[in-house]
């Protein structure tokens, strides 16, 4: 008889223990957005102030342009080699340009000092990104050379900025290549 | 001593001195002697598992003579507890303790296959644990490391780091245990600082009397995470120790000794640890009435620093930038105790202790700490008259703590105490008690604060079946070095120190019923509330500076319910915990965080010859409110449900234990981007020999 109750009470038990499924489930998702890594090259510059990741919709074409900023995410760990960082957006849609910024201390947020750009492979122009509504697109990394704000004519600055039209405080970049339009669908 | 049914001889009963230090075990007939004690009257605990403990008051040891007793033991299907020694800082028989005390069996964790006692202890009645953090009806809540509100001891010796005020659950010998005392409500009248919600005393066994030698392997593997995209590794996820250790008498000395390893690759990324630990334990007799006791327990720890996942979709990894944190860290105790006993009315021990805590992140910031708590006490126990106990007592303790400048610097603190206790045994059915502490304490630069902390209490024998008891206690938590000073920054969150923070404080009152029916059932309930005030948190400023401040009050009240019953072979447990906790703010009243509302277990345990099958329900209510650092909030600190089962088997002196946690595999969060482990089958082996 005992073993028979603990038979049915272990039996009520395991099926009551089905009903309450696995919790934590596989969502929800980020949301609309864009996360990757960076991947920080050379030293840190000891005037750093901030670290700032910004996507914009189009490739700027004018000073205003600059100032119409999608998302960004500003908390990245100053001092790493390597960050994960996440950029919620508001709205699906390809965005051509997602950069990183350095701030130096007592400055302020300087396009002329872009560390890199999101770009794959042979691309010679940043890579443009799908963002599906209430999805992430991930592994969208970028690989951030502090050289480029000591004057260093690395190919990432032809590359990020090579494109842009000559604007007042913006150096130009030797061998612009000139201003194509983004591809879609280059991002996960 | 005899078994009372079958007139057979009991061997390994323990006999306890009550209020003092003095005790043995029967022989294999069943025998037992207390040599060279003096002249008086003693009570007398006897007990052993699985027999109702028996207390013989009044026997008289005459001049130059022997006292003989004749004890036949009642077997009982239920567990019956006969002492208490962290209520009174000394011996004491279990039903005269007027506060709620559950106790754990050393013998029952070895068989829980656990891989530290956080784990153990998380499904007991009004007990909690948030991410290692433990809760006594809900005391402490989740502060990330800094500031246990429940006092650590070991075997009576303070064991919260002198840094962070935090217990080290991989510092306890977890195979030395003989049991666990858990004291619920405020215990600063005899403790001081740290007592605020309760005590846990952990209580590790003596020497053998007879050559003894333990072992106990373990080794087990984590099931693959639930869903497809939390999968993070190809490889298995699995863990191992061993531990073992000797005990035997040489002469007047008793010597135990123990090491042991554990490794595992945990079952998130980071969650890697190798871990080394010793222990040693020498009990010299000077004479029947006099010893010293010295106590050594060391313990490495190499681990994966895992603080946040990658993200909700990712939560087994950790943020690219995580990669590769890990702390070493080492923990060392070492803890002396003379005890003498003068007369039957008058004994005193004098106890000194150092632990030494130390790491070293490597992680952003480079953080790294050592540091040091030590004291000395005194103490007297005085029976000025028969139904009379006095427990009398001064203490010093001392904080030294050296540190990075990005963290705490090198500091330095004390604490001054002198305490008394009086037990009176008014009748015989009522039992009363009475205390209080006074303390001094302060940190470098900071202002000295005062506290007294009286308590009051009351056990009353209402009938041979019921028990009645109140107390009402206060208690504080002076703050940790690390809330007062820590200077960092991590994940772009800096944190600044406050030397103006100071001391939280409680007040505990509890009513209790314990309820004995026929002789397989028991049932205890209990009615707590507390209240407490400067609760210290770590909260931003509007400028994002984050500082330890004292920032609010809190309320908490409710029940707590608890059942065993056997029948034939099987052993039922049940309890439930209500808790209702209310932090005051100047918006208004807010749920305490990280307090879930109900919580419950339910185990069923079947003995059928030489095997033991049991099944164990633990189930926690959705965490109402979070910490606000985050901005999902509470989102994913949903219900939680955990099951267990395991299969013990006996082999002679042999058992083998096949365990299986989580069964249910059940995916849960304690805290903000951490989740708790998936399932995990382990096997044991342990045996004594």
């Amino acid at each position: 008889m005992p073993r028979l109750g603990f038979a049915l009470i272990l039996t009520v038990l395991l099926l009551w223990g089905c009903r309450i499924g696995h919790g934590l489930d596989a969502g929800p998702p980020d949301g609309t957005g864009i996360k990757g890594t960076l991947v920080f090259h050379g030293e840190w510059p000891q005037e750093t102030a901030d670290i700032a990741v910004a996507v914009y919709k189009k490739l700027p074409q004018s000073m205003a342009d600059f100032f119409s900023i999608a998302g960004w995410d500003t908390t990245v760990t100053l001092g790493t080699t390597r960050y994960e960082y996440m950029v919620p957006l508001e709205e699906p849609g390809n965005y051509e340009w997602i950069v990183v910024a350095w701030q130096p201390k007592g400055g302020f947020w300087n396009f002329s000092s872009l560390l890199g750009c999101h770009h794959v492979g042979s691309d010679s122009l940043p890579t443009p990104v799908e963002v599906r509504l209430g999805e992430t697109a991930k592994g969208i990394d970028i690989h951030a050379y502090f050289d480029l704000v000591r004057g260093a004519d690395l190919p990432d600055r032809d590359i990020c900025t090579g494109f842009l039209p000559p604007l007042p405080g913006i150096p130009k970049p030797v061998g612009n290549t000139g201003r194509e339009s983004g591809r879609p669908g280059a991002g996960r | 001593m005899l078994d009372a049914d079958s007139g057979e001889p009991l061997p390994s009963a323990s006999i306890v001195l009550l209020g003092t230090e003095l005790g043995t075990l029967t022989d294999l007939g069943g025998h037992f002697r207390l040599t060279g004690l003096p002249t008086g009257s003693y009570a007398v605990s006897i007990s052993m598992v699985g027999y109702t403990p028996q207390v013989r008051k009044d026997v008289r040891v005459p001049p130059g003579d022997t006292a003989q007793i004749e004890v036949h033991l009642a077997p009982t299907a239920i567990e019956m507890p006969a002492l208490v020694v962290s209520g009174s800082k000394r011996p004491r028989d279990f039903v005269d303790v007027p506060t709620t005390v559950t106790l754990v069996d050393g013998n029952d964790l070895r068989m829980d296959n656990s891989l530290s006692l956080d784990e153990s202890l998380d499904y007991l009645p009004g007990v909690h644990m948030v991410s290692g953090q433990v809760n006594i009806r809900g005391s402490t809540g989740f502060s990330r490391g800094t500031g246990s509100r429940v006092l650590l001891l070991i075997d009576g010796f303070p064991a919260l780091s002198a840094d962070n005020g935090e217990v080290k659950w991989d510092a306890i010998p977890m195979d030395q245990i003989a049991r666990v005392e858990i004291i619920k409500g405020a215990g600063s009248a005899l403790y001081g600082t740290g007592a605020l919600g309760g005590i846990i005393n952990v209580i590790t066994r003596d020497p053998s009397p007879r050559p003894e030698t333990r072992f106990q392997m373990l080794a087990g593997v984590y099931s693959d995470p639930t869903y497809d995209e939390w999968r993070w590794t190809s490889g298995k996820r699995a863990f191992e120790g061993i531990d073992i250790s000797h005990s035997r008498q040489v002469g007047r000395l008793g010597v135990v000794v123990g090491l042991g390893q554990k490794w595992g690759n945990g079952y998130r990324e980071n969650g890697w640890y190798r871990r080394g630990k010793g222990f040693a334990k020498l009990r010299y007799a000077f004479r029947a009435t006099a010893a010293l006791t010295a106590t050594l327990n060391w313990a490495l720890d190499d681990h994966g620093v895992f603080v946040q996942w990658k993200d909700r979709n990712e939560p087994l990894e950790v943020p690219v930038q995580s990669q590769g944190d890990k702390t070493l860290s080492q923990k060392l105790n070492l803890n002396l105790c003379f005890y003498r006993l003068l007369n039957p009315r008058l004994g005193y021990r004098v106890k000194t202790f150092v632990y030494r805590t130390g790491f070293d992140n490597k992680l952003e910031g480079g953080t790294a700490s050592e540091a040091y708590k030590f004291g000395q006490e005194l103490q007297l126990d005085l029976q000025p008259a028969d139904a009379i106990s006095l427990t009398l007592g001064a203490e010093w303790l001392g904080d030294r703590v050296f540190s990075s400048d990005n963290l705490f610097g090198d500091r330095t603190g004390y604490n001054l105490a002198v305490y008394a206790q009086v037990e009176a045994q008014a009748t015989d059915w009522l039992n009363l008690s009475s205390g209080g502490r006074y303390d001094q304490y302060g940190t470098e630069g900071c202002t000295a604060e005062r506290r007294f902390s009286p308590k009051l209490g009351l056990a009353c024998q209402i009938s041979p079946q019921t028990r009645v008891r109140t107390s009402l206690g206060w208690g504080f938590r002076g703050p940790s070095i690390a809330e007062i000073y820590t200077s960092a920054s991590f994940s772009g969150v800096a944190i600044v120190p406050n030397p103006n923070l100071k001391a939280e404080r409680s007040l505990s009152y509890e009513i209790g019923l314990h309820r004995r029916f026929w002789t397989r059932v028991t049932w205890d309930l209990a009615f707590f509330w507390s209240r407490y005030r400067d609760l210290v948190e770590a909260r931003p400023d509007v400028a994002g500076v984050v500082s330890f401040r004292n920032v609010s009050q809190g309320r908490i009240a409710g029940l707590e319910t608890s059942i065993q019953a056997s029948y034939g072979p099987l052993a039922l447990n049940g309890s439930y915990t209500l808790l209702d906790a209310t932090e005051s703010l100047d918006t208004g009243n807010v749920p305490l965080p990280y307090r879930p509302r109900h919580m419950a277990s339910a185990g069923l345990r079947a003995t059928v010859l030489k095997l033991t099958l049991s099944a164990q329900l633990t189930c926690r209510s959705r965490i109402s409110r979070a910490s606000g650092l985050f901005p999902e909030g509470n989102r994913d600190l949903i219900a939680l449900y955990l099951v267990d089962m395991s299969a013990v088997y006996a082999f002679g002196a042999i058992d083998l234990s096949l365990k299986a946690h989580n069964v249910l595999n059940y995916n849960y969060a304690e805290v903000e981007r951490n989740l708790g482990p998936p399932r995990r089958f382990s096997l044991g082996l342990s045996g004594t020999f």
